[in-house]
């Protein structure tokens, strides 16, 4: 589970539905160590075996590293989330190369670094396994002011449909979520998101009235990670409370 | 009419060139014009793709990028004007062995459209076109998944972009359209022709 380790984020809350569901938690991050050792002793309190796995989703070996330690403390993976993003505000004619490179690297990059090291052992084992990304209505709600944010959830999507394609003889789905508005830390660097003021107009965009629960996307990522959820392959999964309905 | 080309293959660029020179004054759009390409061609599965060779996708978005916002400052600065970014229609339907390619159209189209939320009160209109597979690029029989039975010449892409830039299309902006015979809706095994045959 990347990106797992903030408090207030979705990677959270799918961490935690995942381990009420049954699931030991590798949790990953690239930073926030006290943060993922108080989320690693809450999985453990369930019973559940977690521990933490630092790692820069964008570092190719730093994931390869990841899993290989992985797999050795808690076993083969059946699941893979793949959650880790960054955000930037920047107009189109203002968006800089720095910007572009760190969002792309973990967003992008990130994602296919830990889908690819995650699935190759499955296809190699002959293991089904589930695999889910979480994008954004970015997907299919072009915002301003965030052109690369959302060209790189634009990209998992394709990513996610490849990958749904050329893995399912292998027993393996491949799905993304599309989280709306979470009050989570990457969020909390919005520019629009500063005020009082500005929280009530974004509120009234999203017909449901409130932002998601990073749970509410956890227990999506639980539907499509259950056997329920076997038969559902290169979907895309709004959990977004309305937002983007009769806008896009 | 002025265009200028980016990241287009030097035949492509000569067809898009020749097109807009041969609608001449036609075009109708005073402020200029300006085609970003990223048209990738399909590779191994994702899961055999090397690290290099993902990263050189990336670097095809990357340069489409950046060309497009440069090419939006100079049509900002004229006052106006039309952009149109190239991606594979794989970003539309993706098949085994697309998937760099879907990831970069997909990537691109969601630049192009936020540009042109961005951009329209500038007078700078953005919009996406999809191409289907290349004649002299694929394998003829993609031909058999294509509904008007033949692939996609530079022609047919010259034509959509003279038309992008023009009178015509002056109240289009943030749309995608598929240059590519129909093959975008069409439903091979798999999402390939070749599964079967290839398996």
């Amino acid at each position: 589970m990347t990106g797992a380790a903030r408090e207030r984020g979705i990677g959270r809350g799918i961490a935690q539905c995942l381990a009420e569901e049954g699931c030991d938690v590798a949790v990953n991050d690239v930073g926030a160590a006290d943060e993922a050792a108080g989320l690693v002793a809450e999985i453990q309190a369930l019973g559940r075996r977690a521990a933490f796995f630092p790692a820069d989703v964008s570092d190719r070996e730093a994931v390869d590293g990841m899993f290989e330690s992985v797999e050795a403390e808690l076993g083969p993976i059946d699941i893979v989330c793949s959650n880790a993003g960054v955000a930037d505000w920047q107009g189109f004619l203002d968006v800089t190369e720095e910007s572009f490179d760190r969002l792309v690297s973990v967003n992008l990059t990130g994602a296919f670094n830990v889908c690819q090291a995650a699935a190759r052992p499955m296809v190699a084992a002959g293991r089904p396994g589930k695999i889910v990304v979480t994008s954004s209505v970015h997907v299919q709600m072009p915002f301003g002011e965030m052109s690369v944010y959302g060209a790189t959830k634009a990209g998992l999507k394709g990513m996610v449909e490849t990958m749904a394609v050329e893995l399912a003889p292998s027993g393996i789905t491949v799905n993304h979520i599309g989280p709306g508005w979470v009050r989570s830390f990457i969020n909390d660097s919005s520019p629009s998101l500063q005020t009082d003021e500005e929280v009530e107009a974004t509120l009234k965009l999203i017909p449901a009235g409130r932002p998601a629960d990073p749970r509410e996307l956890g227990r999506a990522v639980v539907y499509l990670c259950s056997s329920d959820g076997d038969y559902v392959t290169g979907e895309y999964l709004r959990v977004d409370g309305g937002f983007v309905v009769g806008k896009y | 009419m002025t265009v200028s080309v980016h990241g287009l293959s030097p035949s492509l660029a000569a067809a898009v060139t020749d097109a807009f020179q041969a609608a001449g004054d036609g075009t109708g759009e005073a402020a200029g014009a300006a085609v970003v390409g990223a048209l990738l061609p399909s590779g191994p599965d994702l899961l055999r793709l090397e690290q290099a060779s993902w990263e050189g996708a990336i670097g095809v978005a990357r340069e489409a990028f950046f060309s497009l916002q440069q090419a939006a400052r100079s049509l900002v600065e004229q006052g106006g004007g039309c952009l149109v970014m190239l991606v594979p229609a794989h970003s539309l339907r993706t098949s085994r062995g697309c998937g760099a390619a879907a990831v970069v159209g997909s990537f691109l189209t969601t630049t192009a459209q936020v540009a042109a939320v961005e951009l329209g009160p500038e007078g700078v209109r953005v919009n996406v076109l999809a191409v289907g597979p290349l004649e002299g690029e694929v394998d003829p029989r993609t031909t058999e998944s294509i509904p008007l039975g033949r692939l996609t010449r530079e022609a047919d892409i010259a034509a959509a972009c003279v038309m992008l830039a023009g009178p015509q299309a002056g109240f289009l902006s943030g749309t995608v359209i598929a240059v590519d015979g129909g093959y975008a809706v069409t439903k091979g095994v798999g999402g390939s022709p070749f599964a079967a045959a290839d398996a």
